[in-house]
């Protein structure tokens, strides 16, 4: 059975322009099944972003476990994951490198969820956020995951993008695991089946969506 | 058995993160269309021809024999690249990348080596590019000894990728690492023994040169060249015993900073 599961994770940053530190992640546990749709919701600053990197093996926890029995993707998001003064082609070979897979055969997929045209062959950093968004969804797209951490980016894109993600993951890849995390309800409420929000340090479950949200809402 | 496969697994995935990096260098560092390649031969090659011609401008009033100075500018120059250009390029390594973290394969090591595997293979193509071209034309004579050339370039190369990890990992947390390598490398330079050989300084100095460790391989590399032409001073366990200490230093220094890089 692929399962992911964390146990009593701690994460702590201290400030750098004064004494003291910011407690982000405060004992967070957390069992994922191979096919789990995982939503959670939290505010600005609630540590989303640092719960999904943790989960990806990007940075590491102060204190606690992390067993991955599934393969995870890295975090899709805006930023990261991609290199700006690169272009799309560029960084679609090195994904491809660095996962072990041919460039050749993807790069008609990546134009194709991305709609990048000659932008695809432009640096990166010349993009708007939308088309990163796309570009990040679309390197995504083309390598194999058990598990995709999807950090907000779905909810920028335009309808037509919108539309094509949810081709792409929710239809295609149906038996998969991903875990959205957002501070938006919009496609966890519709795409998930666990919901949980993320609120002083602590991850908590919910039965169903409407309480996490009226929970998330309350704060 | 099963270890065996898992380290077998590890290196594949090594070896595949470093070629990726690798690749992806090659394409802002030599660029698509610019003379970024053609640079790595280029520079080296003006510089020995620009101190050959002056050389031979100041000669005329000296009177000096059949100095080789082409050889000697030749082999100053390019056993430098590497770790001038190593450690330029180490600092910068981690924090132009740091987007490329967000794929748990690639760590900070892999940044940092990837950059050094590049710089060393280029210098050492410089190097023997243009002394096949030089000894072709006859601007320089062939090395006379290419075991003394290989120790020599050897070390040096162990030395520039030590001192660039060192200089890329502490780059990659402080700030400051950054200013301080700019007089630094300046200094290092000049102290390198790019320039001079050992024999030509007072003999109550030339202990003390020998503290360099570049200094070292560049005789070797030197003599290697240029035989009985100069006689040179060298401490071969002292310059290997040097790497030694700098490369364990450099590893403590990368285990001290490898979880304070943290991608936003």
């Amino acid at each position: 059975m692929k399962y992911l599961e964390l146990i009593d994770i701690h994460k702590t940053y201290s400030f750098s322009h004064k004494r003291g530190h910011n407690k982000v992640l405060n004992g967070v546990s957390l069992k994922i099944n191979y096919g789990d749709k995982v939503g959670i919701l939290g505010l600005n600053g609630a540590g989303k972003s640092t719960l999904v990197k943790i989960i990806g093996g990007i940075i590491k926890p102060d204190r606690g476990e992390i067993i991955r029995n599934m393969s995870i993707s890295w975090p899709i998001a805006f930023s990261g994951g991609f290199q700006g003064s690169l272009t799309g082609f560029d960084n679609l070979r090195f994904i491809c490198r660095v996962y072990g897979v041919s460039w050749e055969d993807k790069v008609e997929r990546v134009q194709d969820i991305a709609e990048l045209g000659d932008y695809f062959y432009e640096p990166v950093k010349s993009y708007s956020s939308g088309m990163r968004a796309r570009l990040a969804f679309a390197l995504s797209a083309v390598i194999e995951f058990d598990c995709y951490l999807i950090d907000e980016v779905i909810a920028v894109g335009d309808q037509r993008f919108k539309e094509r993600c949810i081709g792409e993951l929710f239809y295609k890849r149906q038996d998969r695991s991903y875990i959205i995390v957002s501070h938006q309800p919009s496609y966890i409420k519709e795409y998930c089946n666990r919901f949980f929000v993320l609120s002083k340090g602590k991850l908590i479950e919910f039965e169903n969506f409407n309480d996490a949200w009226s929970y998330y809402s309350s704060q | 058995m099963r270890e065996l496969v898992i380290l077998y697994r590890a290196f594949k995935v090594q070896w595949r993160v470093l070629y990726a990096l690798m690749m992806r260098e090659i394409i802002t560092r030599y660029g698509r269309e610019n003379l970024g390649f053609l640079w790595l031969f280029l520079e080296p090659a003006i510089f020995t021809l620009a101190v050959t011609t002056l050389w031979s401008i100041v000669k005329a009033g000296h009177g000096h024999a059949d100095f080789p100075i082409a050889a000697l500018a030749l082999t100053g120059y390019t056993a430098s690249l590497a770790w001038r250009y190593g450690a330029g390029r180490t600092l910068a390594a981690v924090q132009s990348n740091i987007a490329l973290l967000y794929h748990s394969r690639v760590t900070v090591f892999d940044l940092i080596v990837s950059r050094i595997m590049l710089e060393v293979v280029g210098a050492t193509g410089s190097f023997a590019v243009l002394t096949l071209i030089f000894s072709s034309v006859g601007l320089i004579d062939f090395p006379h000894d290419l075991s003394f050339v290989a120790l020599g370039w050897y070390l040096q190369i162990w030395f520039s990728a030590g001192l660039s990890f060192l200089v890329g990992a502490l780059g990659a947390v402080y700030e400051v690492v950054d200013r301080i390598w700019h007089v630094t490398s300046y200094i290092l330079f000049i102290l390198s023994g790019a320039f001079f050989l050992v024999e030509w300084l007072p003999p109550a100095y030339r202990e003390y040169a020998l503290l360099m460790p570049t200094i070292n391989n560049i005789e070797l590399i030197r003599y290697g060249f240029v035989g009985d032409a100069m006689i040179p001073h060298y401490d071969i366990p002292y310059s290997a015993m040097f790497n030694l200490y700098l490369s364990f230093f450099a590893l403590a220094s990368y285990l001290w900073i490898k979880n304070k890089v943290e991608p936003e």
